[in-house]
C-alpha cells in the first residue's frame, strides 16, 4: 500500500508539468495581456503599455517564462496576480473555503437522495417507482445545471418573493445588510447547493440501481434470504454493501466535474469560490493567477482520485492495490 | 475615455465616467475670462462652488431622515489595487476616488473643473504655462496628519518615476515641465505647453501622503501592503470616505470619514459588492441586495413591474459607431461618397426606436448633446434614411451591380467583406443584424463576426486584414477629438484604426487645445465636426442615453453624464 502510495505521488509530477505546461502555453496564444484594455484608453502612452509590460516580464517568450514559474514554484512561489499584485496563494486560500463547502455540501446532497433512490428502485425492479426514478434521473442528468440554477433562482428568489412566500437570497454567500450569521450563510447556501447536487444524483441513483440489481441477483443474497433475514436487513445490510464499493471510485472520478459544474454555478449565484476567480483571471489574462488555479484544480483531482483507490482498497479486500 | 463594446456596455461606460471623473475637469476655471489687470486667470475658491452646489441641489434634495444608512453599489470586477497609481479600471477607479483625492474636482452638473478637494482655487500665468494651487488648509490625512505643499510634491514625482509602474506617466511626463513648493500651502506646476487640455492630461494626480510612502522604493508601490490593500492601515487619504476592508472577489467596505472637511456624506458605510457579470449584478439589485445599477434598454421593462425600484435616463457621452479600413493598400471604401452611402442607408429613427428601446438619440456631427460643441443645424449635411440617396452615390463613385447578384461591384471588386464587433451584447446582434440588412438593400454585401474585445481591438489594431467594425465609445470632457481622427493617432498611439487623416482637421484641433476661450473654442470644435460628418471616416450611429435604477429606500439619488454624485445628498433608508 505504502509503495504504492508513493507511485502514484511521483506520478503527479509528471501530470503537473503537462497540464500546467499545456494550460501556460494555450494561455498565452489567447490574443490580449493583462494590460489589454489600457490598449484603447489614449490617455496611457504605448511605451508606458511596454513598460508595465516589462516589469511583469511579458516581454519574453512565453516557454522561458514557463520555465521561470516552474522554478518558483518547486520553492513554494505561485507568483503575484497580475490583475492586483497580491500572492496567488492568497487569493486562491481566500476563496477555497467556499469552493469545498458548496462542492462537499452538493455531494453530501445528491447521494443523500441518491442512495434511496437507487436502492429502492433496484428493490422495486420494474416497478413504476423504478420507472419513474429511472426516468427522472434521465431528465436530470441532460438539464444544464447553469439553465437549472437560473430557473431556481426565478422560481425560488423572485417568484416566491412576488407572491409573498420565504424566498432565498439569489446571489452572493451572505447578505450585504446585518448578513454574515449562521443563517444568513445557510440561506446563501441552498440554491447553489441544489443546483450543483440535482444533476449528480442522476448519475449516483443509476449507478447504485444497477450495481444493487446486480448484487441482488447474486448467491449470497439468495442465502441472505433463504435465511429468512427481513427485507431491509437483506437491502442495507448485505446488498448495499457490496453495491456501494465502486460507489467510492465513481465519487472519487466524480471531483473534477464536480469542479467542473462549480465554474458555472459559481457564476450564476455570484459565488466568491475557486470556479469564479479561475474564470475571471482567464477573461483578465492574468496568467500567474490562471496557472495557480489551474495548478489547485489539477492537484485536487489527482489527490481525489488516489484517496478514492486507496480507501477502494482498503474497503474491499479482495482488491489488492499494490 | 475607453473603448466599450457599443450599444449596450454599461461598465465600459462607466470607466469612461470615471476617467471624466478623475482627469478632473478642465474648463469653467480657465474659460473665465483673464482678469483685465494681469492676465491672470483665477478659478472660483472652494467656498463659493461650495455655497453654489449647495443652493444648486438644495432645491430638489429632502433632507435626509437617516445618516447612518448602508449604501451598496455593485461592480463586475475586482479591484486592481488601492493606490490611486495603479488602477486604470471603472470599480477601482471609483473606489479609490471616494478614498484618496486630487487638487481638483469635476462639476457634477458640467465636468468642468471646480476646486472641491485639496486645493482652494488656482491661478494660471498670463502665458498659460504656469499653476498655482492654493491648498486647502482644512484638509486632514485620516491619520490627522496635515496636508501640505510637501505631499503634492511628493505625490508628483511618484507619478513622473517610471519605476511606480503607473500607466499614467507617460501622458504626464509629456504634459508637466517642473514644479515648485512655494510655501506650506502653495504649489507651482509648469506645463510644457500652454494649452487648455492640461488638467486632463495630469490626470490620475492623486495625492497620497508622504509620511506613509517616503520610505517605500517607488518599485515596490505595487506590492506594498498599502497598495494590494491587505494593510488597511496603510491605506491613508484625504477623502469622505476611509478604507475599511477588501474581502477579495466578494466586497469592498468603506466608512465615513467623521473629519471630513466639507460636507459629509449621509451614510455611515459604503458597501462595493463584486459580481462576476451584469446578469448576476442584476439578480442582486431586483433582489434588493444592492441599491443602484446601471441598466439596459431591455431591463427597464422588469424594474418599471417590481414594487421599490425606480429608474431615470440621461443623455452622456457615450456613442456607437462603425468605422472603416482606409489603408491605402484597401480600396472598398477610399471615395467619401461609399462612406456617405452607408449612413444614407440607415433607419437611425427605427434604430432609436425599436432597438435601443428609445434610449438613445440619433446622430449629427459627432457631439453630444452635452458638448458644448452640439451643433446639428450646423451641419452641412443631415444624414436622413434615404436608400436612393446610398445607391445613387454609390453609382457616383462607380459602384453598380453588372452581374445581377444583388452586389454592387467596380473593376471586379464586389462590395462584399466582413464587419468585425464585440460579442456578449444581445443588442449588439440587434444592431448588426438590422444593419446588415439595411445595407443589403443598397447591394452592400456585409458579413457580421462577433469578436471578443481582446481580440476584436487586436483585429483592427495589429494589421490591415479587417473591413469594418463597430465599437463603442466616449469623449473625455473636453470633447477636442483628435485622439480618432488625428494624423498621428493610429494605433498603437491613439484610436485613429482608420488610418484617416486630414491636416486641416488637425490643425483646427491643435487650436482648440490651445484655445483658452470657451466660445472660440467652441467655434472650432463645430467647424472639426463639420469636416468628420461629411468625410464620415466613422459612422456615428446613435449617442448613448444612460439608464440608472435605484432602490427606493435611497433617496437624493441623481446621476449625470459626469459621474455618480450620490455622495452630494444621498441617504439610505435603514
Amino acid at each position: 500500500m505504502g509503495r504504492f502510495i508513493i507511485r502514484r505521488l511521483l506520478l503527479m509530477i509528471p501530470l503537473t508539468v503537462g497540464v500546467t505546461f499545456l494550460t501556460f502555453g494555450l494561455m498565452n496564444l489567447i490574443p490580449g495581456s493583462p494590460y489589454t484594455n489600457l490598449r484603447s484608453n489614449p490617455r496611457i502612452r504605448p511605451s508606458d503599455i511596454a513598460r508595465l509590460e516589462e516589469q511583469l516580464g511579458l516581454n519574453r517568450p512565453w516557454p522561458v517564462r514557463y520555465v521561470e514559474w516552474l522554478g518558483d514554484l518547486l520553492q513554494g512561489d505561485l507568483g503575484r496576480s497580475m490583475q492586483n499584485q497580491v500572492p496567488v496563494i492568497d487569493r486562491i486560500s481566500a476563496v477555497l473555503p467556499n469552493t469545498l463547502l458548496l462542492t462537499t455540501t452538493a455531494l453530501i446532497f445528491s447521494l443523500v437522495i441518491a442512495v434511496p433512490l437507487g436502492v429502492y428502485a433496484a428493490a422495486r425492479h420494474r416497478s413504476w417507482f423504478d420507472r419513474g426514478t429511472n426516468l427522472a434521473t434521465v431528465a436530470l442528468w441532460a438539464i444544464p445545471n447553469a439553465w437549472l440554477a437560473i430557473m431556481l433562482v426565478v422560481l425560488f428568489s423572485f417568484k416566491f418573493k412576488e407572491w409573498g412566500l420565504p424566498s432565498l437570497p439569489a446571489t452572493g454567500i451572505t447578505s450585504p445588510r446585518g448578513g454574515g450569521d449562521l443563517m444568513d450563510r445557510i440561506k446563501h447556501l441552498i440554491l447553489p447547493t441544489i443546483s450543483l447536487g440535482l444533476i449528480q444524483i442522476g448519475i449516483w441513483s443509476a449507478y447504485i440501481r444497477s450495481s444493487m440489481l446486480e448484487a441482488l441477483h447474486s448467491d449470497f443474497i439468495r442465502t441472505a434470504r433463504a435465511k429468512g433475514l427481513a427485507n431491509r436487513a437483506v437491502l442495507f445490510s448485505h446488498a448495499f454493501r457490496n453495491a456501494f464499493l465502486p460507489l467510492v471510485t465513481l465519487v472519487g472520478l466524480s471531483i473534477p466535474s464536480l469542479f467542473g459544474g462549480a465554474i458555472l454555478i459559481e457564476s450564476v449565484f455570484a459565488w466568491n469560490g475557486m470556479g469564479l476567480l479561475a474564470l475571471q483571471a482567464v477573461e483578465q489574462r492574468d496568467y500567474t493567477l490562471v496557472m495557480g488555479t489551474t495548478l489547485m484544480f489539477a492537484v485536487l483531482t489527482m489527490l481525489a482520485n488516489l484517496i478514492a483507490d486507496v480507501l477502494y482498497g482498503v474497503l474491499d479486500p479482495r482488491v489488492r492495490v499494490d | 475615455m475607453k473603448r466599450f463594446r457599443g450599444a449596450a456596455l454599461r461598465p465600459a461606460l462607466a470607466i469612461a465616467l470615471a476617467l471624466g471623473l478623475l482627469a478632473p475637469f478642465a474648463a469653467s476655471a480657465q474659460d473665465s475670462s483673464p482678469s483685465p489687470t494681469d492676465g491672470v486667470i483665477r478659478s472660483p475658491t472652494r467656498q463659493e462652488i461650495h455655497a453654489e452646489l449647495q443652493a444648486a441641489f438644495a432645491e430638489t434634495d429632502e433632507p435626509a431622515q437617516n445618516t447612518e444608512g448602508v449604501y451598496v453599489t455593485g461592480v463586475t470586477s475586482d479591484l486592481q489595487s488601492v493606490n490611486p497609481y495603479l488602477v486604470e479600471s471603472s470599480p477601482s477607479l471609483d473606489v479609490v476616488g471616494l478614498v484618496y483625492e486630487g487638487l481638483y474636482n469635476s462639476d457634477p452638473r458640467t465636468g468642468e473643473p471646480i476646486p472641491t478637494a485639496l486645493a482652494d482655487y488656482w491661478e494660471i500665468s498670463p502665458d498659460r504655462l504656469t499653476y498655482t494651487f492654493y491648498l486647502n488648509k482644512d484638509a486632514r490625512w485620516h491619520d490627522g496628519v496635515d496636508v501640505t505643499a510637501e505631499d503634492v510634491a511628493f505625490s508628483l514625482e511618484a507619478l513622473s518615476n517610471p519605476a511606480t509602474g503607473s500607466a499614467y506617466t507617460g501622458a504626464f511626463n509629456e504634459a508637466v515641465d517642473s514644479w515648485q513648493v512655494i510655501d506650506q500651502d502653495t504649489i507651482q506646476i509648469v506645463a510644457k505647453e500652454p494649452r487648455f487640455t492640461f488638467l486632463y492630461d495630469i490626470q490620475g494626480l492623486f495625492i497620497v501622503p508622504k509620511h506613509i510612502w517616503e520610505n517605500v522604493p517607488f518599485e515596490e508601490w505595487a506590492t506594498d501592503p498599502g497598495s494590494t490593500g491587505q494593510d488597511p492601515a496603510r491605506i491613508i487619504g484625504t477623502g469622505p470616505y476611509r478604507f475599511n476592508s477588501w474581502l477579495q472577489g466578494q466586497e469592498i467596505s468603506l466608512v465615513r470619514n467623521e473629519d471630513y472637511y466639507e460636507h459629509k456624506p449621509n451614510f455611515r458605510e459604503y458597501l462595493i459588492r463584486i459580481y462576476p457579470d451584469a446578469e448576476a449584478q442584476f439578480n442582486a439589485f431586483l433582489n434588493g441586495d444592492i441599491d443602484a445599477i446601471g441598466l439596459e434598454p431591455e431591463q427597464v421593462q422588469v424594474v418599471e413591474n417590481t414594487d421599490g425600484l425606480s429608474w431615470q435616463s440621461w443623455p452622456e457621452r457615450g456613442f456607437v459607431y462603425y468605422e472603416f479600413n482606409l489603408d491605402p493598400s484597401v480600396p472598398l471604401f477610399q471615395d467619401k461618397r461609399v462612406r456617405q452611402a452607408f449612413m444614407w442607408a440607415l433607419d437611425r429613427e427605427s434604430i432609436v426606436n425599436d432597438i435601443m428601446r428609445g434610449f438613445g438619440e440619433v446622430a449629427t456631427g459627432t457631439h453630444p448633446e452635452i458638448s458644448p460643441g452640439y451643433a446639428p443645424d450646423r451641419m452641412t449635411t443631415k444624414y436622413t434614411y434615404d436608400p436612393e440617396r446610398a445607391k445613387q452615390l454609390l453609382a457616383e463613385a462607380g459602384w453598380t451591380d453588372t452581374n445581377g447578384n444583388g452586389t454592387v461591384d467596380k473593376d471586379g471588386q464586389e462590395m462584399s467583406f466582413e464587419f468585425l464587433y464585440a460579442s456578449g451584447s444581445p443588442t449588439n446582434d440587434t444592431l448588426v443584424a438590422y444593419l446588415q440588412d439595411a445595407w443589403r438593400q443598397v447591394g452592400i454585401d456585409m458579413q457580421p463576426r462577433a469578436l471578443d474585445l481582446p481580440t476584436l481591438i487586436e483585429s483592427t489594431t495589429s494589421n490591415n486584414e479587417w473591413r469594418m467594425a463597430m465599437y463603442g465609445f466616449g469623449w473625455d470632457a473636453t470633447f477636442i477629438q483628435d485622439v480618432m481622427f488625428g494624423c498621428d493617432q493610429t494605433p498603437p498611439v491613439g484610436f485613429n484604426d482608420m488610418k484617416y487623416c486630414n491636416p486641416e482637421l488637425d490643425e483646427i484641433h491643435d487650436q482648440a487645445k490651445r484655445e483658452f476661450d470657451e466660445e472660440k473654442r467652441r467655434e472650432l470644435l463645430i467647424q472639426a465636426s463639420d469636416i468628420v460628418n461629411e468625410e464620415q471616416p466613422v459612422g456615428i450611429i446613435t449617442f448613448s442615453v444612460a439608464i440608472g435604477a435605484y432602490n427606493d429606500r435611497v433617496h437624493n439619488y441623481h446621476e449625470s453624464a459626469w459621474g455618480n454624485q450620490s455622495y452630494v445628498g444621498l441617504w439610505v433608508e435603514e
